[in-house]
């Protein structure tokens, strides 16, 4: 069978899977139907449950169950303070940040994997093969760390990540391939919890990204939580503020929250209901009263695409079409402001949730050698620096660059028999290395001891297609490879990956352990039927002491089918199978006889 | 004329190469060159923009690692530094100030990035210029500084204006005499080092001047 590259969009509410099935992108759905996977997880006594289920789960268990963990992708413990009040959890950790559930701790990489293990496994029920291959998506506008945290979870995961896209070229090479257009078009994409703009211009088949712009934490999650903290303010009231806090609570605001903003993309006026043990509220909002309540997230994206109008020296007129990706770009504020901006109607006859997943699958398809008419040029959103004297940072590659890009320096040594070099890399576009995000320290080891000044080493930083560094130097004299340490100052080493894969073929383990449970507590179920209509039927035929054997078997049994592992539904099973086993051969020899009468009774 | 084959032997079966493929065994070579003749241009700073757009896609679509994914790590390794060549080759070109900073790069060698010269004719209106811009920091609303600004603004902006005619005139010079001579590009004549070093002086009195306007422009805009 042909191997299969798929394309996930792995957003921040949401998740899908495509692939490429005879020339035509199509998402992929699970048994139910459905190919929206909701992009949460819950993890509880050991039990991980993935989309739906955990999203059901998050009700009742809002203190076991990860909502938007995208968005501490290639974070530090210290750049999600903001987003605490919003994770019920503990967090630790230091370069990555940490997110404690019961005894255990999970990287952000982690717990994205076993959402991308979800998809895997669909993909594979729908067509019928392994799937090992993948095209992952990110916004434009993540930068190194969180680039590689998606590829780490993808490995994680099982799946060898091809290509890291960004989502709006992806969306970009699903919307050109289905409308043959070309021109210059800007694509507005905001989803879950990032925004991003990309412009690009599409000519005979090359989709290349002039500018792009951005913010990762900015996405209609916010919009919830306004609606949210708005509501907690008036629970607070009734509930006290104890209550309003309740995790709960939290989580049928949440619920509500987003159901209620969805509602309001249609209809002028919405209720918004919310239920505390015993005490319900309701209260009715109007759209413009929403809209009042995020205008300011609107305008900020209208900031980002300013900016990018700007890098790519063009003016809001010469965009010939405007292009919404992302589920909140159903907001009727977002599409009226958009058409403000650029001075014409947005364009949203894709469906904005698909597009993304679509345009992965097509990219999948080009790297799989499926496909040669269709070429993506994106740029790095971010400039990248290395640290010089006094704190400064030095230019490398500028952001809009086009992927891939390199610059090579020469480095030498201070100090008479120097023997190492240490460069610290840096993303930003500010002047000062404390005002951007620490990349990496490369460390240059092993030089030659010379005079000072003596050694010439050239580096050469390579953004890749992913937009993900590489660095390589060598000795010029010699033409020696130099080697080169890596010091990420955020992410995880290939051991800490490596030990991330074999827990999670642990956690392979413990699925398997649920999946026997499950099918145990079926047979029990089954067993227990039969042992109760026979009883009823035959348990007359038996004497005292059988029947409350039988009895009290069927009263274990049950009490374990619920929440008993595997070997003891099984053990209690089995009681209840030997229990049973004289009152089944009692049943039998009954049928029989009264066969055989009634055959008697014909032949007479 | 002989011209010696500017390649070297295929570095997968050592056979001679004369393109950007090995004729023998199809292998991806490593891109030799300027950023001119990569992209099939002579060196000259007026260009069909069109005519370089098509070329990069062309290229593009031969060397992007999109397209050896399926190849060998070497191969994939080469592509990837080929696209990255002609990436930065195709922004140097595209952009008319970046491509001149570039040919002067590669006539008179030294960094691409540029420095900034004090145009000596000045010298008088710029110490004025540094006298008034320590005071108006003292003191904000002198009226004395102020206007010795706005006139040393005048001259500058007309002395920047001045420089960009005798660039644009170099530059139609040089694309003259290249058409002339035809593309040489390794052995460039004392003549042609002189346009080059011409323009550069120009080049370094404009970013001087930038400078300083800007300079003037912030503080009498505070």
């Amino acid at each position: 069978m042909d191997n299969v590259v798929v394309g996930i969009d792995l957003g921040t509410t949401h998740s899908l899977v495509a692939h490429m099935d005879r020339g035509v992108p199509r998402v992929i759905a699970d048994a139910e139907g459905r190919t929206m996977v909701p992009s949460v997880v819950a993890i509880d006594a050991g039990t991980i449950r993935v989309g739906e289920a955990a999203r059901r789960h998050a009700i009742l268990h809002a203190d076991r169950t990860i909502h938007s963990i995208k968005r501490f992708m290639g974070k530090s413990l210290a750049d999600v303070q903001a987003e605490r009040t919003f994770m019920p959890f503990r967090l630790s950790g230091d370069a990555v940040v940490q997110i404690a559930v019961e005894d255990a701790v999970y990287t952000p990489s982690e717990i994205s994997a076993l959402i991308l293990k979800a998809l895997k496994g669909q993909a594979e029920s729908a067509l019928g093969q392994p799937v090992t291959q993948a095209v992952i998506t990110v916004p434009a506008y993540f930068n190194d760390a969180q680039r590689q945290a998606t590829k780490d979870a993808g490995r994680i995961a099982g799946l060898s990540v091809l290509r890291i896209v960004n989502e709006p070229t992806a969306a970009a090479l699903a919307y050109g391939l289905q409308k043959k257009k070309e021109g210059v078009i800007a694509i507005y994409d905001l989803g879950g919890g990032t925004f991003d703009i990309s412009i690009l211009k599409i000519k005979n088949g090359v989709f290349e990204v002039l500018s792009t712009n951005g913010n990762t934490r900015l996405g209609g999650d916010d919009m919830d939580r306004r609606l949210m903290e708005w509501a907690q303010g008036e629970m607070a009231q009734i509930l006290g503020a104890e209550g309003a806090r309740d995790p709960v609570v939290f989580q049928w605001l949440r619920r509500e929250a987003e159901a209620a903003k969805c509602r309001l993309s249609t209809d002028e006026e919405t209720e918004f209901v919310w239920v505390y043990g015993d005490i319900q509220g309701r209260r009715k909002i109007r759209r413009v009263e929403f809209e009042a309540r995020i205008v300011d997230l609107v305008d900020l994206t209208l900031d980002a695409c300013r900016a990018a109008l700007s890098d790519a020296h063009l003016t809001p007129a010469q965009i010939d079409e405007v292009i919404l990706v992302g589920g909140s770009t159903r907001i009727p504020l977002v599409q009226r402001k958009v058409a403000g901006l650029f001075g014409k109607a947005p364009r949203c006859e894709l469906n904005p949730d698909e597009v993304v997943a679509l345009g992965a699958a097509i990219q999948a398809h080009i790297l799989a050698g499926g496909m040669r008419d269709l070429l993506l040029l994106d740029v790095t959103p971010l400039s990248l620096g290395i640290e010089t004297m006094g704190g400064v940072v030095s230019r490398l590659i500028a952001r809009n660059t086009t992927l891939p890009a390199q610059a090579k320096e020469t480095f030498t040594t201070f100090v008479d028999g120097q023997q190492s070099v240490s460069i610290h890399v840096v993303q930003g576009e500010r002047e000062l290395v404390q005002d951007c995000r620490s990349l990496a320290h490369f460390h240059l080891t092993g030089i030659t001891p010379m005079p000072a000044g003596f050694a010439r080493i050239e580096v050469t930083f390579l953004l890749d297609a992913n937009g993900i560094l590489n660095v390589t130097a060598k000795e010029t004299r010699s033409g020696q490879a130099q080697s080169v340490e890596v010091k990420p100052a955020y992410g995880l080493s290939d051991a800490q990956i490596a030990a991330m894969i074999s827990a999670s073929a642990q956690h392979a383990h413990a699925d398997m352990r649920e999946r026997m449970r499950i099918e145990a507590a079926n047979e029990a179920d089954l067993l227990l039927r039969h042992a109760k209509t026979g009883l009823a039927e035959g348990g007359t035929l038996l004497d005292a002491e059988e029947r409350e054997e039988i009895a009290r078997a069927i009263a274990a049994l049950t009490a374990l089918t619920a929440h008993g592992d595997h070997e003891a539904i099984q053990e209690a099973s089995g009681r209840l199978d030997r229990a049973t086993r004289h009152l089944a051969e009692v049943l039998m020899n009954r049928a029989l006889e009264s066969a055989l009468r009634n055959l008697r009774q014909s032949d007479g | 004329m002989f011209q010696e084959n500017p390649y070297p032997p295929c570095w997968q079966c050592r056979r001679e190469v004369t393109g950007h493929f090995c004729d023998a065994c199809g292998a991806v070579q490593p891109l030799l060159g300027d950023s001119f003749r990569l992209l099939g241009l002579d060196a000259r700073l007026q260009i069909d923009v069109l005519r370089l757009e098509e070329t990069f896609h062309a290229l593009s679509r031969r060397f992007h690692p999109d397209f050896y994914q399926q190849k060998s790590a070497q191969e994939q390794a080469i592509s990837l530094e080929n696209a990255a060549t002609l990436n930065a080759a195709y922004r140097t070109l595209k952009d008319p100030d970046r491509r001149m900073a570039y040919l002067i790069h590669l006539v008179a060698g030294g960094a691409v990035e540029e420095k900034t010269a004090v145009p000596t004719a000045f010298l008088d209106e710029i110490l004025d210029v540094e006298e008034a811009l320590a005071v108006l920091r003292a003191s904000p609303d002198d009226g004395v500084a102020r206007s010795t600004l706005r006139a040393a603004q005048a001259v500058f902006t007309s002395r920047t204006n001045e420089v960009n005619q005798a660039l644009a005139a170099l530059s139609a010079a040089w694309d003259d005499q290249i058409a002339n001579d035809g593309p040489v590009r390794v052995d460039w004549t004392p003549v042609q080092r002189a346009w080059v070093a011409r323009m550069k002086a120009a080049r370094e009195q404009r970013a001087y001047l930038d400078r300083v306007l800007s300079g003037i422009a912030s503080a009498l805009g505070a």
